[in-house]
């Protein structure tokens, strides 16, 4: 067997063209059957733009193998590695969880999705409607009565 | 950037605690109406936050928790999960003063009653259940919620209860249940019959900290996965698991101890009087890790086990006297023919290996042995650590990757003066250097560590540290 590692050609939706070793096209469920059946050519991907596809490979790159590392150390230096990886803007963070979810990539979308979730905990209502670009569209009474059907979460 | 769509955004909000998704129902219409679709339940309180709703009923004017919960268990369509209960990590004792909470059963998370109350509401859908209880209410009355969940749940995946007192009368058969863990749990099943008839479609078992055993016998024809920890008062422990491949095993000194799990592969094992103990032809075992007393006692019985590719050996305080094996190297190669790596823990270290001597004349034949080798060096035996490094060396002249460990108060230019002796001396070998420290495990007993930081050392350079190594998280 040559030990040259099998390289996966993708081109994304603004025609960029990427090379990703087979091992990490793999984790990719969406092209998976694709990658096994040998295809040469390069792999389209019409949802993701390139600069999406950039960040995409750069974390499947560094999370392949690592994650099921038992040694604390990698763990550690892969958490902290993480959180500097996710310190984007909004715009990027929902293209990664999109592009997560186009490609099913379970470790990228847990982790963008769990991203997104842990920080609407800590925000106001004002600053979650921002984060989702929604406005107030209630009239007051539709507020009380809404409030009202949390009477539970008095305190909390 | 585009909209998320909503079949994302109820991923999101699908992982929100519901006090967190009650607040984004206010965001909007579509996050109200995306927000009416999660399926689950997650509600808690912690200690601090009940004492202060407690002594100053004027200050936080709070729901009552059981109130809430059953509100809004009752006004979420579909609930597939439901998880609420205490926040606690500590044990009881760490509590303080609970006199007037004793009595009450407002924070009583296991209260059959209570769950009575709701549960018949969520029965077909119910897939999860995750109950931590207040064991301040919890730990003087039983429960009987298992029965109560086996004859109304028909659908229930998961269950985990915490910090209670189970009865098992009149439980029935829960065919879909395929992971149970109980935690800190009392349990009126002194063998476990119970469990193994109502149960059995388990495939991950978690018992820690379980009392009320008296002869357990776990016989589970799905088991994948089991966690077991068993405290002194348990005659004996039997498992029976053709299937099981993955197993965590404390116990103290059972009077028998019998394993028939011909698939296991990874072994977890910390036993103090493994007396009566065999092992029946584990010949799928990978990774083994012995915690014990009695080392060698504990390598011995596992003679039939030859394809052990990873060993870990943690030594733990003698309490009595009994006549202990000697674990030296060579045992421990011929024993694992296949063993490619093997760790010394650091009381391990300190018991077997600092005064290892390597045979005289034998130093130039090839030994086999495996190709890695993590030592833990304790404090008191840096200053000989170099000493025993040599003897093993130079008798086992195949071992190629050495990692060396020292505790974490040693001074960094003490292991820097190691290091650098050892590259020096053996440069064919790939060292490894870095620093331990000990983990609480609440049990005064354990010798448990983890690494601290380790890097990789090359021959005329000096490690330093970035200041991130020294505070590693847990």
């Amino acid at each position: 067997m040559s030990s040259k590692k099998k390289v996966i050609t993708l081109r994304s939706s603004d025609g960029e063209i990427f090379e990703v070793e087979e091992a990490v096209a793999l984790e990719w469920l969406t092209i998976k059957p694709l990658v096994e059946s040998g295809c040469t050519d390069a792999i389209p991907l019409p949802q993701v733009t390139g600069n999406i596809l950039a960040k995409v490979i750069e974390y499947c790159k560094k999370h392949i193998g690592a994650s099921e590392s038992e040694d604390r150390k990698i763990l550690y230096e892969l958490e902290s590695w993480d959180a500097d990886f996710i310190k984007v803007d909004q715009g990027t963070l929902f293209d990664l969880i999109r592009a997560a979810d186009y490609l099913t990539i379970k470790t990228l979308f847990e982790f963008t999705c769990q991203t997104v979730a842990d920080t609407i905990k800590h925000k106001t209502i004002e600053e979650v409607r921002h984060i989702f670009r929604e406005s107030n569209d209630f009239t007051p009474e539709e507020e009380k009565e809404i409030r009202g059907k949390s009477w539970w979460l008095q305190g909390l | 950037m585009e909209d998320l769509p909503h079949h994302l955004i109820l991923d999101i909000l699908s992982r929100l605690d519901t006090p967190s998704l009650a607040r984004t129902r206010l965001v909007s219409k579509t996050l109200n109406c995306l927000s009416r679709q999660v399926t689950s339940v997650s509600l808690h309180w912690t200690v601090p936050k009940y004492l202060s709703h407690l002594h100053s009923p004027r200050g936080l004017n709070l729901t009552p928790f059981k109130s809430a919960l059953k509100a809004i268990v009752l006004s979420t369509p579909r609930v597939q999960r439901v998880a609420y209960g205490m926040d606690c990590s500590i044990g009881p004792e760490g509590f303080g003063d609970y006199d007037e909470a004793e009595d009450g059963d407002d924070m009583y998370m296991t209260d059959d009653g209570f769950v009575g109350d709701w549960v018949w509401r969520v029965r077909d859908d119910l897939r999860v259940l995750k109950v931590a209880d207040f064991w301040v209410q919890s730990c003087w009355r039983k429960s009987e919620i298992l029965p109560l969940l086996s004859w109304s749940c028909h659908n229930l995946c998961e269950l985990e209860l915490k910090s209670t007192w189970l009865s098992v009368e009149g439980l029935v058969p829960i065919p879909s249940l395929t992971s149970l863990t109980l935690d800190f749990v009392r349990l009126d099943d002194e063998n476990l019959n119970s469990i193994s008839t109502c149960f059995p479609s388990l495939q991950v078992l978690n018992l820690c900290g379980v009392g009320g055993l008296q002869e357990p016998k776990i016989e589970l024809a799905h088991l994948k996965i089991c966690q077991c920890s068993v405290s002194n008062v348990p005659q004996s422990l039997e498992i029976i698991a053709p299937n099981l491949v993955r197993l965590k095993l404390q116990c103290q000194k059972p009077k028998c101890l019998i394993l028939e799990t011909p698939m296991l592969s990874e072994f977890d094992f910390s036993i103090v009087q493994p007396d009566h103990f065999e092992v029946k032809s584990l010949v799928n075992l990978r990774s083994l890790r012995i915690e014990s007393p009695l080392l060698g006692n504990v390598v011995s019985c596992f003679s039939t086990c030859k394809n052990v590719e990873k060993l870990v050996l943690d030594a733990r305080s003698r309490e009595d006297d009994g006549e202990a094996l000697d674990v030296s190297l060579e045992t421990l190669f011929e024993s694992f023919p296949n063993l490619g790596s093997l760790t010394v823990g650091p009381r391990a270290w300190s018991v077997y290996m600092s005064s290892y001597e390597a045979g005289g004349s034998e130093g130039n034949i090839k030994l086999d042995c495996p190709k890695q080798l993590t030592a833990c060096i304790p404090l008191s035996e840096v200053d000989k650590a170099l000493q025993v490094i040599a003897s093993v060396l130079n008798k086992y002249n195949s071992l190629s990757d050495m990692t060396i460990l020292v505790h974490l108060r040693v001074d960094l230019s003490q292991l820097n003066e190691l290091m650098s002796t050892c590259t020096a001396q053996w440069p064919s070998v790939r060292w490894k250097c870095g620093m331990y420290k000990e983990v609480g495990t609440g049990s005064a007993t354990s010798d448990a560590w983890e690494v601290a930081w380790k890097k990789q050392v090359f021959r005329g350079t000096t490690v330093t540290l970035l200041v991130n190594d020294a505070q590693h998280p847990n």
